[in-house]
């Protein structure tokens, strides 16, 4: 039994400068997108009934968005059958992203409102602002 | 000559290792290519979503009040139109990669269809956000505010429908961006939502609930103004695959590409609607 790698070895190469048929892959689009549907009304139906935590209900939705979104990727975008190539591509935004949001935590642990009346990034600004107008001689 | 060039290692281009990608990687360059205009996007929206995360951390109370006037039910079914024109597509390139030139236009045609749809809500949304009044008004030494939507205008003023209350002469501090259809409801204490006729002479202040009327609409329309403007662009494309396809070309890799696209518009999507409009 050879698998789907030995036989495409064996096959003579495309030249290049033609478009290469892409493989077919047997996904069934119809049960992703009925999957899509069902957590799309998850999603409603979690905001509507709210949990006493905020953070639970904001986890919650971006948990289910990440579901929905991996499902997306994975299988309308195939991902699922792509090289190692695509998924470097894909991966090194995706570490971006999580280095900005922890890079923003600082700003939400100093944003309570009842005891810092500016988020720290705008108090940043501001005294950033001053420094320049007084060496400007604004 | 030519032995001359094989001795010094050229080799033909069509026998050539591809460059890019390293021998045996099948990957073809305009896949690699669309998928790094797609992380240039990823990066381009996380910019936006952590302006989002500092803006509502800094006003969550102006965020949790104006989100709840934001129309669910036409957002929710916006999404699932977008989901199912994500199904489409992908219908379309199965069709296109097994040559099958009806399917593939009905599936585009269904798939820009869905996106027209999606725009006419969107811009159904916005025209309702935009004739939405917060008034503040002096009549006869009271001071009023009004809040509801623009039904008639004349020459010396305009109708609104929605509430009014006297403003509370308590001397706290009033902000008419930080005033909403329900503050104005509860100021109300319970009178009903009636038609309003506002004279121009009596107007102090008036402003409608676009980009300017606070930091969560700025949000909001900042964000789902760009989301917009990236199914406007996969409008334009798929209409042009259409294009193709009726004039007898399936063009496979093509519309691949502009599948993959086509899926991240809707992936964005998947992450504002619960942002913007559930929490």
């Amino acid at each position: 039994m050879t698998t789907e790698a030995q036989t495409r070895m064996h096959e003579p190469e495309e030249p290049h400068g033609t478009t290469v048929p892409a493989p077919h892959h047997h996904v069934n689009y119809y049960f992703i997108f009925f999957s899509l549907v069902i957590l799309t009304i998850a999603t409603v139906l979690v905001a509507y009934h709210r949990f006493e935590n905020e953070v639970a209900n904001l986890l919650l939705a971006l948990l289910i968005a990440s579901i929905k979104a991996t499902l997306v990727a994975m299988f309308f975008m195939h991902l699922k059958f792509e090289g190692k190539l695509i998924y470097v591509i894909f991966i090194i935004p995706l570490v971006l992203c999580v280095l900005m949001i922890v890079a923003l935590i600082p700003d939400l642990i100093f944003s309570n409102p009842d005891t810092h009346p500016h988020s720290s990034s705008l108090h940043l600004f501001n005294s950033l602002s001053h420094i320049i107008r007084g060496a400007v001689g604004d | 000559m030519s032995e001359t060039i094989l001795e010094h290692g050229y080799v033909p281009e069509e026998h050539a290792p591809d460059p890019v990608m390293g021998h045996g990687d099948p990957t073809p360059p305009g896949k690699v290519a669309i998928w790094l205009f797609l992380a240039s996007e990823v990066m381009f929206f996380i910019g936006l979503l952590a302006t989002y995360i500092i803006f509502r951390s800094g006003s969550p109370k102006i965020f949790a009040e104006h989100a709840q006037a934001l129309n669910k039910t036409l957002a929710g079914i916006n999404t699932l139109v977008l989901i199912f024109s994500s199904l489409t597509m992908a219908l379309a390139v199965d069709a296109a990669q097994k040559g099958l030139r009806g399917r593939l236009i009905a599936c585009l045609s269904l798939t820009i269809l869905c996106a027209c749809g999606f725009m006419g809500i969107k811009f159904a949304e916005y025209k309702n956000k935009l004739t939405h009044h917060t008034v503040v008004t002096h009549e006869s030494g009271k001071i009023f505010v009004y809040d509801g939507h623009l039904i008639d205008r004349a020459a010396d003023g305009f109708k609104v429908e929605g509430f009014r209350a006297e403003m509370p002469n308590d001397g706290g501090p009033f902000d008419i961006h930080w005033m909403s259809a329900k503050g104005v409801e509860e100021l109300a204490k319970g009178a009903a939502e009636k038609e309003w006729e506002i004279k121009n002479a009596t107007i102090s202040q008036d402003i409608t609930y676009g980009p300017w009327k606070n930091v969560f609409y700025a949000c909001y329309f900042t964000t789902t103004g760009v989301h917009g403007l990236h199914v406007l662009g996969g409008i334009i494309a798929l209409s042009m695959l259409l294009a193709h396809a009726l004039r007898g070309k399936v063009l496979a890799p093509h519309t691949e590409y502009i599948g993959l696209y086509w899926h991240f518009v809707d992936l964005v999507w998947i992450f504002l609607f619960p942002l913007l409009y559930l929490i």
